[in-house]
């Protein structure tokens, strides 16, 4: 990968349960909105718990028939926000021929035409993660590489990093980087057979958390190269830095509590950017609300940043949504580093003490901060970080926008 | 074009365990719809997996025959660990775990699911199962395109290798079909499911290569020259027609081996199989 370029994000889009585009989403969780409902994409009346957080009215995101399942329809609207943030329009797309590619990460893919079937009807499109790849291919019209990465709650980092490295070996000029997952029978049901799901609100790093909360949605975002950006008269609005990946081999499900894989992780991913780890002014954490995830996150939080880092997770906001979450949690960072507010994390009554890092609990913090760490663990223990910049102006400043007090919550 | 070397291979394929049966690449259509034999690993050495499930069992099965072919002990320790890397080709291995999820919540309920289910829904769990089995602690991708293509996981073989992420890359291939209620809504190649099969490749740069191991380099092509790029093969049998060729040329019978892959949608992918100093050759990934 010879081509170490800048890798800028031109481009941000979401879906999520409390917005449907990326600015009504990080606005919702600037003011501390929750998604959490009683469940309306299947019957949950024969489960224990029976909330989580869905987007409402999914038929009606697209002005046009959408092609494919739940999932299709949740990543479509928010590719089309990204690409329309970047000024790439469809026309466009189509002349760019082989150059603009897509990468997606997912954990159960569109499970909704399997589901159909298990339930005794005839779906209209196949299943299967792949398919929404085909999907997004079909109707934007890209021509370049395509690839579906299915590392479970971890695949948008991972979507993300392998889109970089598309631009990085010069493969690609633009790279669609993008996480989706919609509320499914099988997840909801098999999160809850581990007991894994909170019976009430999400929690993330409170001493009374009891799990985490289903939810659904989408992230993309628009990654090339500066000069392309620059070419075309796309305007930055944040630099991917760099990403760490790693495996604990510890539990399938279970994550390593001695967090060394976290750890080193985080550790690649700073070592990628080229920055020093205290430029790192806050960190998205993966922050489920079990137990184990934000305690082992915690400690390896603590083993890399010491006391300095101040951290927090909007699964309180917007539930697990499995593979979106470490994309929209990219769109996150990318409005939190061009605002200078970064977002809390809601329902917290009381930290729990072995969850020694500095969380923003309840209210928006404002802060500027040039580099952001994210965050995302997996099944099978997959651990990812990415760290995002700030973006650079023509003159080399970093654009720099004051939180405006109206933005407060 | 892409170059890495190939230094060991591991093979379920519907002629057994090993790469000694394998038809050339020309050859792989053969076995039609052919489905993997009854096998326990424990009979190649393999313990400890009685409680997996049938894909786990067989592809730890062809990932440790890969390590052992390559010369490697497993699992590993320490740097080796963190210096190896993991990519899985899967595009519907976890079907059968949801079909039995459905199953159980309709003879129990959905609340007294057995929760040994639910992680292998996951496409990546079979990864985490190696990872665990091998002690593999490197980057681990599961990839799960339409049509699993090789070409996509030999690439980012090569540049977990190049970008010095990784100094070893298992990739494993896991083409399986469906249950017979989802083969319907899967997506399926033109030409059919084609033969059941398990493959595991472990990839290492040129530079690092020891005897084992054969050159394979590829590149991209828009139009197939059938007469000097050897026989096409499905994006699927990408695995195992470099399986097939490495047995040819690590023993012998074979002093290279070309072979074509259809891409995902349009164009190919032309392979060649070689020995590591072919007509003198050094290159470097």
């Amino acid at each position: 990968m010879g081509n170490h370029e800048a890798i800028v994000i031109t481009g941000v889009g979401a879906v999520t349960p409390v917005g449907m585009t990326a600015e009504s989403t990080w606005q919702a969780l600037l003011q501390g909105v929750s998604g959490a409902r009683r469940i309306k994409a299947f019957d949950p009346s024969e489960h224990a718990c029976q909330i989580g957080c869905e987007v409402d009215d999914i038929e009606h995101l697209t002005l046009h028939p959408a092609p494919g399942g739940r999932a299709t329809r949740l990543l479509l609207p928010a590719v089309e926000d990204a690409l329309h943030e970047a000024r790439l329009s469809m026309e466009g797309l189509i002349k760019a021929e082989r150059r603009i590619g897509i990468c997606i990460g997912t954990t159960m893919g569109e499970i909704s035409p399997y589901e159909e079937v298990m339930n005794g009807r005839l779906p209209g499109s196949p299943g299967g993660p792949g398919i929404i790849a085909e999907h997004m291919t079909d109707y934007f019209g890209f021509g370049g590489s395509c690839w579906t990465i299915t590392n479970a709650c971890a695949a948008g980092n991972l979507a993300i990093a392998r889109a970089m490295d598309e631009l990085m070996a010069g493969r690609a000029d633009v790279m669609v980087a993008a996480g989706v997952d919609a509320m499914s029978w099988v997840a909801f049901t098999g999160f809850s057979s581990l007991r894994a799901m909170t019976p009430d609100l999400c929690r993330p790093f409170d001493a009374d958390r009891r799990g985490l909360m289903l939810g659904e949605g989408a992230g993309a975002i628009i990654l090339e190269r500066e000069s392309n950006a620059r070419r075309r008269g796309a305007r930055p609005l944040a630099r991917l830095m760099g990403y760490g990946l790693s495996s604990d081999a510890h539990h399938i499900t279970q994550p390593d509590p001695g967090a060394e894989g976290s750890i080193r992780a985080m550790e690649r991913a700073i070592e990628m950017a080229g920055i020093d780890k205290g430029a790192i002014g806050y960190v998205s954490a993966h922050g489920t609300g079990t137990q184990a995830n934000d305690r082992m996150e915690s400690v390896a939080l603590r083993s890399v940043f010491k006391d300095s880092i101040i951290t927090s997770s909007i699964k309180g906001h917007i539930g697990h949504t499995l593979g979106a979450a470490s994309a929209i949690e990219a769109v996150v960072c990318v409005k939190a580093l061009a605002s200078g507010w970064l977002p809390p994390t809601i329902n917290m009554r009381r930290q729990d003490p072995d969850c020694r890092v500095r969380v923003i609990a309840n209210e928006p913090l404002a802060m500027h901060t040039s580099y952001i760490m994210s965050n995302a663990y997996a099944f099978g223990g997959v651990n990812s970080s990415i760290i995002i910049g700030r973006a650079e102006t023509e003159a080399g400043n970093e654009l720099q926008q004051q939180p405006r007090e109206e933005e407060a919550c | 074009m892409s170059i890495i070397a190939l230094t060991g291979a591991g093979v379920i394929s519907p002629s057994g365990v090993g790469t000694a049966f394998l038809p050339r690449p020309d050859g792989l259509s053969s076995w039609g719809s052919s489905k993997l034999p009854d096998l326990d690993p424990a009979d190649y050495g393999w313990t400890g997996l009685k409680r997996m499930s049938r894909v786990v069992k067989y592809g730890s099965l062809a990932v440790g025959e890969a390590f052992r072919s390559g010369g490697f002990e497993t699992p590993f320790e320490g740097e080796a660990s963190k210096r190896t890397s993991l990519v899985v080709c899967s595009s519907h291995s976890n079907l059968e775990p949801i079909v039995a999820m459905y199953q159980d919540a309709r003879q129990y309920g959905a609340s007294r699911v057995n929760p040994g289910l639910f992680p292998e829904t996951v496409m990546n769990a079979f990864a985490g199962h190696l990872s665990i089995y091998f002690r593999i602690t490197g980057t681990s991708v599961t990839l799960s395109d339409a049509i699993p293509s090789a070409p996509s996981a030999f690439l980012y073989a090569a540049d977990l290798l190049s970008s010095n992420q990784a100094d070893m890359v298992m990739c494993c291939m896991l083409t399986l079909h469906p249950p017979s209620m989802m083969a319907q809504v899967t997506y399926q190649e033109e030409e059919g499911p084609g033969a059941e099969s398990i493959v595991a490749l472990l990839f290492r740069r040129v530079s690092d290569a020891g005897p084992t191991s054969a050159v394979l380099r590829w590149e991209a092509a828009d139009i197939c020259m059938h007469d000097d790029s050897g026989p096409v093969v499905r994006p699927a049998d990408g695995f195992l027609a470099a399986a097939s060729a490495y047995h040819g040329v690590i023993s012998g019978k074979l002093q290279e081996q070309r072979w074509t892959v259809s891409g995902r949608a349009k164009g190919y992918y032309s392979f060649c199989m070689a020995g590591l100093k072919n007509k003198g050759e050094q290159v470097h990934a």
